[in-house]
């Protein structure tokens, strides 16, 4: 077994330590969370070092990368910029795109990334009603007499969706019943008749903000569909595993950031005339942090290197979302832990890691759905 | 056009270790190119776009900089081609040394009309190397270059010196040292670190090192400096301890 | 011993010659492309530069005012004409100066090394050469003659043709002589607030110096102001490090303070280990506090 990166990998890892140096300034930071969002000069910069691009087909402009590095490449990209921003997710659009889309669509895609820095799209997929659910989802099209589809229904947690000009929508063919199992991918401009939004005011994740997307009789042509008809579910599921991948590689290196700030604070915090990392309980958190933070890396490093190697991680993502997003952000509630009240404000990068992590314990999944995805499949696994 | 960028493989200093006895531990130290030599390279990499010119790298050092990561690290900054002398009869060289190896590399990399250096290296930042290059070379040197536009047989360069901002036109083939603001080191994306291993790497060793006009006698860490250390997070008591030692 | 000294500035002719005195017998200084210097060596070599050479293309010139004053050693200033000339004098004579020389010793010099990280002792095997910044010797101890032998300029084969010049507004600094710095680094994070350094400074009698940041990353203040190894190395009685995290780079040019107080909001921050008195907070909160209180 061998955990050596090579030097392709650590060059590409130097970079992003470089790229998060520049961009990502304490100033930066701080004005990303009270704005909620991201400079646009930050984005222009990731693509510019091509990281938006890893993973997308050369023949789009893309850098040809295997997941194990993209995986590294994220990890590494949350520790050093130490918040929770947008930028690894806006790839995951445009993998969408570039697979279920048409020709026009990925061009169109390509050219508006390379001219912005940003995806063309949001995600729509969760209602308030169905989450991993789908089939409770009750956004519908429905095919007019001229030809036309309208499209109706609302979306929710759906990431950048006010920022972004175009949505991608999965909504019911035809008919909103729970046992309609056919949907549709369809590429919506938000600024269609018919489409508003709603900002969600989080707890966490300031820098990426969020919004609930309503659909009331917007009027859709064929070729804005993505792929093939009634199969849209399954063409998002496809990108699922290995998105459950990189969430957990973004929590990781969160908790990274979050352990290294713990264990610098206990170093130096004086209670009782020694720095609290003397204090037994204090090393047990921290001993407990590295196990957490090892053991969630070893499982995603394998995952991606499975995925690598079109070993089916059906099991495996399942298993590492469920344990890798709650352990990581176990972490970062030791890591508060140790600072007490003093990382208990959004002042301090703690409190603010804290809280964007949680999130990830449902974003992408809950926890819950993932043992439900697992279990079933550990079950089976030992059957007799 | 050939535009050469000359730059310096040294120890990362953020893995120096003090040894108990004082002497400085290399032997943990990763190498890196040098701090300045990365705006160098950026430079000439510019200037290589802007006139459609190859732009080659040389570097002289000890054996250890002939490392496969180092090397891929300059090549993924817009750099076609390496020429390295890592040798460890080439450690520790004086600026005359460096210059006269080198010179050599500038003849073997298929000439040369323009040498862009960086102002200093981290270890020595003796920002001799360049002047010592031109005068082996023979050809005309001018440092403080903050721009630089290819004109026919000469180079238009603004050099900011200390007190003056001077506007020159220097002849080719010559050897300009920039400085540090005057490009931005790239941050090199998959693609160019994934280019850079295909590129052509020239090391060879040292022949010939001349006898060094400088050499090192003794090498330690400084002595600590003895400070009181009185550090408050109360502004009250830190203004009284101010005022007191005023 | 006779010393060949290469300035250009009168502030460091004076402290390069006061220090050349005490390795040599004698002190020759060779002033290229500005005024004459006197006073300060035991006779002055003058090289006027026509108004399309460059000073740094002087340097047939200077190896033969070399070669006549059969000097045998040199020390050269930081700066970068001087610098060109040191180079292309040592080139010539088969040798390479001793760079940022801290402290010189005969044929030996100590120097800094990886910014700081060493101190180096390094021998000349040849002609002594040594370069030397700012600070480092005494110009007040300097003594010389009003001798001045003026040297034609005579241009090298390839000479490189100034188009033009524009002067770069004079610092109004002088950190060598200052009793007490105020230095500003990377914690100003807005211009405007530097006026709370300049309070400060103003209420202690300071200069007001800074780190490479913001001489070199930004433009808020002129590379005369910049402390550290590649600028002014100082020893004024009171340093008050603002915003500065104590790089080792920038400690070496103020490591010989009397006092150093720092004012810092990362408690982590290596200053803390390398100060008299620091507070961690806010400098909005503490300048002026202490511009109030002294």
């Amino acid at each position: 077994m061998d955990f050596q990166l090579t030097d392709e990998q650590e060059l590409l890892l130097e970079s992003v330590d470089e790229f998060c140096e520049r961009y990502f300034t304490d100033e930066v930071v701080e004005q990303m969370y009270a704005e909620g969002g991201m400079p646009d000069e930050i984005a222009e910069a990731y693509r510019d070092a091509g990281f938006g691009l890893m993973g997308i087909p050369e023949e789009y402009g893309g850098v040809p990368a295997d997941k194990v590095t993209v995986g590294l490449m994220i990890e590494r990209l949350y520790q050093k910029s130490g918040c929770m921003h947008i930028l690894y997710q806006n790839s995951l659009s445009m993998f969408d795109i570039i697979e279920f889309g048409s020709e026009e669509q990925k061009q169109q895609c390509m050219e508006h990334y390379m001219e912005t820095g940003w995806p063309i799209s949001s995600l729509a997929i969760s209602e308030p009603g169905a989450g991993s659910d789908n089939q409770s989802m009750t956004a519908v099209t429905r095919k007019q007499a001229d030809g036309t589809y309208v499209l109706s229904g609302q979306k929710t947690w759906v990431t950048m969706g006010a920022v972004l000009p175009y949505t991608i929508v999965v909504a019911k063919d035809e008919d909103p019943s729970h046992d309609n199992r056919n949907m549709s991918l369809w590429l919506v401009k938000m600024d269609t008749p018919g489409v508003s939004t709603a900002p969600l005011h989080k707890i966490g994740q300031q820098c990426i903000p969020f919004c609930e997307v309503y659909f009331d009789d917007v009027v859709l042509t064929e070729d804005q569909r993505m792929g093939e008809p009634g199969k849209g579910f399954m063409m998002l599921m496809k990108n699922f595993e290995v998105e459950r991948a990189y969430v957990v590689a973004e929590q990781l290196g969160l908790a990274q950031a979050a352990l290294e700030d713990a264990a610098r604070y206990a170093n130096q915090r004086i209670a009782f005339g020694a720095p609290i990392a003397k204090l037994e309980l204090i090393q047990e958190l921290l001993c407990d942090m590295e196990i957490k933070v090892q053991n969630t890396r070893n499982m995603l490093y394998k995952t991606l290197w499975m995925l690598d190697n079109d070993i089916p991680v059906q099991l495996e993502s399942a298993m590492l979302k469920r344990y890798g997003c709650k352990e990581c952000f176990e972490v970062a509630d030791m890591a508060l832990q140790i600072y007490a009240g003093l990382g208990y404000t959004t002042e301090v990068r703690i409190g603010r890691l804290w809280a964007d992590m949680r999130g990830n314990m449902f974003g992408g999944g809950t926890h819950e759905i993932m043992a439900y995805i697992a279990g079933r499949q550990v079950a089976k696994k030992y059957a007799q | 056009m050939n535009i050469l960028v000359a730059c310096k493989i040294i120890p990362d200093d953020q893995d120096i270790q003090i040894a108990g006895d004082g002497s400085l531990d290399f032997s943990k130290a990763h190498q890196i190119v040098s701090e300045y030599d990365l705006n160098a390279i950026e430079f000439a990499a510019q200037l290589g776009e802007a006139t459609g010119s190859s732009v080659k790298a040389i570097s002289v050092g000890a054996a250890a900089a002939d490392d496969s990561k180092v090397k891929k690290n300059i090549l993924s900054r817009g750099v076609d081609e390496l020429f390295l002398t890592a040798d460890d009869a080439a450690t520790d060289l004086d600026s005359a040394a460096t210059a006269a190896e080198l010179a050599k590399l500038a003849n073997a990399a298929d000439g040369y009309d323009l040498i862009v250096v960086g102002t200093g290296s981290a270890d020595f930042y003796a920002k001799q190397v360049g002047v010592h290059l031109a005068a082996k070379l023979d050809v005309p040197y001018v440092s403080g270059v903050t721009k630089a536009t290819v004109n026919g047989s000469t180079v238009s360069c603004t050099r900011v010196l200390e007190n003056v901002v001077e506007n020159v036109d220097v002849p080719l083939p010559c050897v300009v040292s920039i400085l540090p603001d005057a490009a931005l080191p790239r941050i090199a994306g998959m693609k160019d670190i994934l280019a850079a291993g295909k590129k052509p790497m020239n090391v060879s060793a040292a022949e010939g090192v001349a006898a060094p006009a400088v050499s090192t006698v003794s090498l330690a860490a400084p002595a600590a400096v003895d400070r009181k250390c009185e550090v408050f997070e109360d502004i009250d008591s830190f203004v009284a301890a101010v005022k007191a030692a005023l | 011993m006779k010393a060949f000294v290469i300035a250009e500035n009168e502030g460091a002719a004076r402290e390069l010659c006061a220090g050349a005195r005490t390795v040599a017998d004698s002190v020759v200084l060779c002033v290229v492309g500005a005024p004459a210097i006197t006073g300060v060596a035991d006779v002055c070599v003058h090289i006027d530069v026509p108004a399309g050479n460059i000073a740094d293309d002087a340097y047939l010139s200077v190896k033969s005012a070399f070669d006549a004053q059969g000097a045998d050693c040199i020390i050269a200033e930081n700066a970068l004409r001087p610098l060109s000339l040191v180079g292309r004098l040592t080139a010539a004579l088969g040798t390479a100066a001793i760079a940022g020389a801290t402290e010189i010793n005969g044929t030996q010099a100590s120097t800094m090394y990886f910014g700081g990280a060493g101190v180096r002792t390094a021998n000349a095997e040849a002609i002594p050469a040594f370069i030397v910044g700012s600070g480092v010797f005494d110009g007040s101890a300097a003594t010389g003659t009003d001798t001045v032998e003026e040297l034609a300029f005579q241009a090298p084969a390839n000479a490189v043709t100034k188009q033009g010049e524009e002067a770069l507004p004079k610092a109004d600094i002088n950190l060598a002589a200052a009793d007490a710095i105020v230095a500003c680094g990377r914690g100003f994070s807005d211009e405007a607030d530097l006026q709370l350094a300049r309070d400060l400074a103003a209420k202690l009698g300071a200069e007001v110096g800074c780190s490479r940041p913001l001489a070199e990353g930004v433009d808020w203040f002129p590379k005369e102001a910049y402390i550290g190894v590649s600028g002014a190395v100082v020893s004024p009685k009171t340093y008050v490090a603002c915003g500065i995290s104590g790089q080792m780079q920038h400690m070496v040019g103020c490591n010989g303070s009397e006092v150093v107080i720092a004012v810092n909001k990362d408690k982590n921050a290596p200053i803390f280990k390398q100060c008299d008195y620091g507070f961690v907070g806010d400098l909005k909160e503490a300048l002026p506090a202490l511009t109030a209180a002294l």
